[in-house]
Order: C-alpha cells, then sequence, then structure tokens
C-alpha cells in the first residue's frame, strides 16, 4: 500500500527526510502544475508559479507547519496555495477581472512546448489536440474555467472546489454545468473539430 | 418550479462525474436527455486530454530548497499542549516518584535487618524470656549477671535498633557455624569428659552452639573445684600459707638458697 500524504509530510517534517518531499512534490504534480498551466497559459510562467507554490508550502511547514494541519488533505491545501499564488500573478498582470482570450499573448502555450518528443503523427496530433482544447478553455468565463481546471487538472471534488472558490457546491456545479456546454459548443463551432477525436456533429 | 428545473439540471452535472449519483435516465426529458448527451461528449474530450508535468529542474530546485530549510531532528517544536500536559502530571510524578523512593528504602532496610519471613530480632530476643527457656545458673549472682545482659539487648532497651541488630548478629549462629559434638570429639583438643558433660545438660534453646556449651560447662566445674575458695575474703600474703617447710615464716633468700644446697 502507497504512503500516505500524511505520512510523507510527517517523515519530512520528523526526520528531515527529503526523499519523502520529493515523492510528495512528484505524487501530485500534474495536479498542480495542470491547474496552474490553465490558468497562466504558459509552460515557463506555470513552471515559476509551480516552483514558487512550493517554495510556499516549504515556508509556512518550517514556520510551524504554517496553516497545515495533517487532519486535513495535503493536496487540497497545496491547491489553496497554488491557486493564490496563480491569482497572484494574474491580478499583478491584470488580467484576472476580465477574461481573457490569451490572443494578446501571442501563440499559446501549447506552442511553446518543447517539440523534441513530437516524432510520430500521433503526437503530433496530441499537441494539436492540446492546442485546440487549450484554446477553447481560454475562452471559458474565468469562474468556469477555473472550475473546470480544479475539477479536471486538479481532481478535487465539487465540495473541494466550492471550499476553496468560496461559494456553494450548487455554485460549483452550475458553473460546471455551463463550462461543459459551452466548450461543447465551441469545439463544434471551431473548425478542427476533428481534433476532438469524437463525432461532434450530430449532437447539436 | 425553475428552482426544481435548476436542480434537476445540476444532477445531471453530479451524475455525470459520480454516476452513482443524480436522477435516472427515466425522469429525464429529452431536452435533458440532449443536455446530458452535450456535457458528456465535451467530458470525454476533456478526460483524454494528455496530463502535463513541470521541468526536471523545477522539481530539483524546489527538493534543494526543501533540504535547506527542513526542520532539525534536534529542534523539533514541542505542541504546546504536551507541555502543559507535562506540567498537570507533575504532582503526580512526584508522588509517584516518592512513593518508589520510600518504598526502596523500606525495603532495603528490611532485607539487612533479617529475612523476609523469619522472626524478627526482637521476637528472637524476647522469646527464651518469655518461654522461660532460661539456663540453670549455679547461683543468683549469676544469673544477675545474665539478667544484666538481657537487659541490654531487651527490646525495651533504649538502645538503639542498630545495637540490637548487633547483638543479634553476634548470637547469630549462622553467622559463625559452631563446630559440632563429633567434630569437636574428633579435634582432641578437649577432654571427652567435657565434651560429653557439656552435651548431656540442658542448654538455653535460644542459644546453641557448641562452643558456648563447652564454655559454661568448664565454668561450672571450675566453680565446684573451686567450692573451698572465698572470693570475699582479705588478701593473704603467700608467706603465711601453709607450706611444706620446717620453719615457716619470712627467712632472707640468702638462707634458703644455703639451706637448698
Amino acid at each position: 500500500m502507497d504512503v500516505t500524504d500524511e505520512e510523507l509530510v510527517s517523515r519530512y517534517l520528523e526526520r528531515s527526510d527529503e526523499v519523502a518531499f520529493r515523492n510528495l512534490v512528484e505524487r501530485h504534480q500534474e495536479r498542480v502544475f495542470g491547474y496552474l498551466m490553465g490558468m497562466v497559459r504558459d509552460r515557463s510562467t506555470a513552471n515559476d508559479l509551480f516552483q514558487e507554490t512550493y517554495f510556499r508550502v516549504i515556508r509556512a511547514l518550517s514556520n510551524d507547519r504554517g496553516s497545515y494541519t495533517r487532519q486535513g488533505k495535503w493536496i487540497n491545501w497545496v491547491m489553496r496555495i497554488a491557486r493564490n499564488a496563480a491569482l497572484d500573478h494574474l491580478r499583478s498582470r491584470k488580467k484576472w477581472s476580465d477574461v481573457s482570450n490569451g490572443q494578446e499573448e501571442g501563440d499559446s502555450f501549447w506552442d511553446r512546448l518543447p517539440d523534441a518528443e513530437l516524432s510520430s503523427d500521433d503526437l503530433i496530433h496530441l499537441a494539436e489536440q492540446r492546442e485546440w482544447l487549450g484554446e477553447c478553455i481560454d475562452q471559458l468565463p474565468a469562474e468556469q474555467r477555473e472550475v473546470l481546471l480544479l475539477r479536471h487538472e486538479s481532481e478535487l471534488t465539487f465540495r473541494e472546489i466550492a471550499e476553496m472558490t468560496d461559494c456553494s457546491i450548487n455554485t460549483a456545479l452550475g458553473r460546471m454545468r455551463y463550462a461543459l456546454l459551452n466548450l461543447r459548443r465551441m469545439m463544434q463551432a471551431s473548425d478542427r473539430s476533428n481534433l476532438a477525436g469524437y463525432d461532434l456533429g450530430g449532437a447539436t | 418550479m425553475d428552482r426544481e428545473l435548476q436542480d434537476k439540471k445540476l444532477q445531471l452535472v453530479r451524475k455525470l462525474y459520480d454516476p452513482g449519483e443524480g436522477v435516472s435516465p427515466e425522469d429525464l426529458t429529452p431536452e435533458e436527455t440532449r443536455e446530458e448527451k452535450l456535457m458528456g461528449e465535451a467530458k470525454f474530450v476533456l478526460d483524454r486530454r494528455e496530463r502535463l508535468a513541470p521541468d526536471v529542474a523545477v522539481i530539483d530546485a524546489i527538493v534543494a530548497r526543501a533540504a535547506e530549510a527542513a526542520p532539525k531532528p534536534h529542534a523539533r517544536i514541542i505542541p504546546i499542549w504536551s507541555l502543559q500536559r507535562l506540567q498537570s502530571w507533575r504532582p503526580a510524578v512526584a508522588a509517584a516518584f516518592a512513593i518508589v523512593v520510600v518504598g526502596a528504602a523500606y525495603l532495603g532496610y528490611t532485607r539487612s535487618g533479617a529475612e523476609p519471613g523469619a522472626p524478627s530480632a526482637e521476637a528472637e530476643l524476647r522469646a527464651p524470656l518469655e518461654e522461660g527457656n532460661v539456663p540453670a545458673f549455679a547461683d543468683e549472682d549469676d544469673a544477675v549477671g545474665l539478667g544484666a545482659e538481657r537487659e541490654a539487648v531487651s527490646p525495651r532497651s533504649d538502645l538503639a535498633t542498630n545495637t540490637r541488630r548487633e547483638t543479634v548478629a553476634a548470637i547469630d549462629p549462622s553467622a559463625e557455624p559452631a563446630a559440632s559434638r563429633d567434630q569437636l570429639a574428633s579435634s582432641g583438643r578437649l577432654q571427652p569428659e567435657l565434651i560429653e558433660a557439656a552435651f548431656a545438660d540442658s542448654i538455653p534453646a535460644w542459644e546453641d552452639p557448641a562452643d558456648i556449651r563447652l564454655l559454661q560447662k568448664r565454668i561450672e566445674m571450675l566453680r565446684q573445684s573451686g567450692d573451698d575458695l572465698d572470693w570475699g575474703a582479705p588478701a593473704v600474703p603467700l608467706e603465711s600459707l601453709p607450706t611444706t617447710a620446717t620453719r615457716p615464716g619470712i627467712r632472707a633468700a640468702s638462707s634458703g638458697n644455703n639451706n637448698n644446697r
């Protein structure tokens, strides 16, 4: 059986076990990084925010464990810190108040991904699909996009999303509903709907 | 009605992510069924989305920072509640420690004084007196003398317990094994008659070493052989004692020498 997050935290705090801390970071890296990528749409910025998130985590842990309690879920606490880091970044760039379509940044972050591994047609297809899907998500209203990212990237429950975003569960469910319907509409309206890997034509 | 419709649509979302919950398909209107299908298609595409991970260098930098900031084992923070709990237990711990110390001291005292379960020294001293098991003495003076000794070792004495303990240890047969009757006879140091007489008579039950038997018997025999002596009479000059000489009285040493020649 895998070691729990709380046990890894205890190993780091009580035995200074940095391997345990590495396991903690790597275990949830996709959940945290995927959310940050969806929020800032830039890999370099997402890397910086990912690092900043865990620097804040380390600082909070060394400072009498900060706000983290072992009774709570580790990933929820980390995701709250990641969200604050992302919002701080977006506020500093005055991009959180309005819904950006990402066009002022030039190409999407998917274009900046290292393409050294794109050696097969399948990988090219996946990269194009990511680009297309990212553009669609980027066009969602901020609240809908955030709920979608927290649910699909960070794998939080709607109750956890509601607690994190300080809203009711019905509000979180309603934002998710609109996000899915809007995303479906944008996919079909796109001239690259074939990237969805699903026949979207007959549904409308 | 609008509220119920809204709740039903939210139930569709809940059902999409948790098939065990939400409304059953039979309860859905055609419009709700169509909406459920649209959301399901969007979710299908999202679920197939490739997951992304940060650069390895970023992970390494985080772990390096974590190693620097790791709390040192000797500097662990003791929760404040545990300190308060220790303080609240301090009187109980002190009382328990005192009980343990007193108990250990008591056990050490009793073990050094007498074996557990054995009669106490006081009981051993009192027993012969109470049971009338007193040795027979030739005259009252000896009895008085021994009575003085008993008084010295009596439990009523004001002597400290250590004194009684020393007395008991001194007369304890187990402290120095006494020679048996056979051993004394085989040693050849004493006359057989004396040994027989020593073991023939009754002796105090509370003290039965053979040496004391012999000593007591020797005293009695010496007293019997010296019955004609009066210890209370005034001293008599040696010259006045009867001798085998023809001319009693004081003589010069030179004359005595000549006569002997």
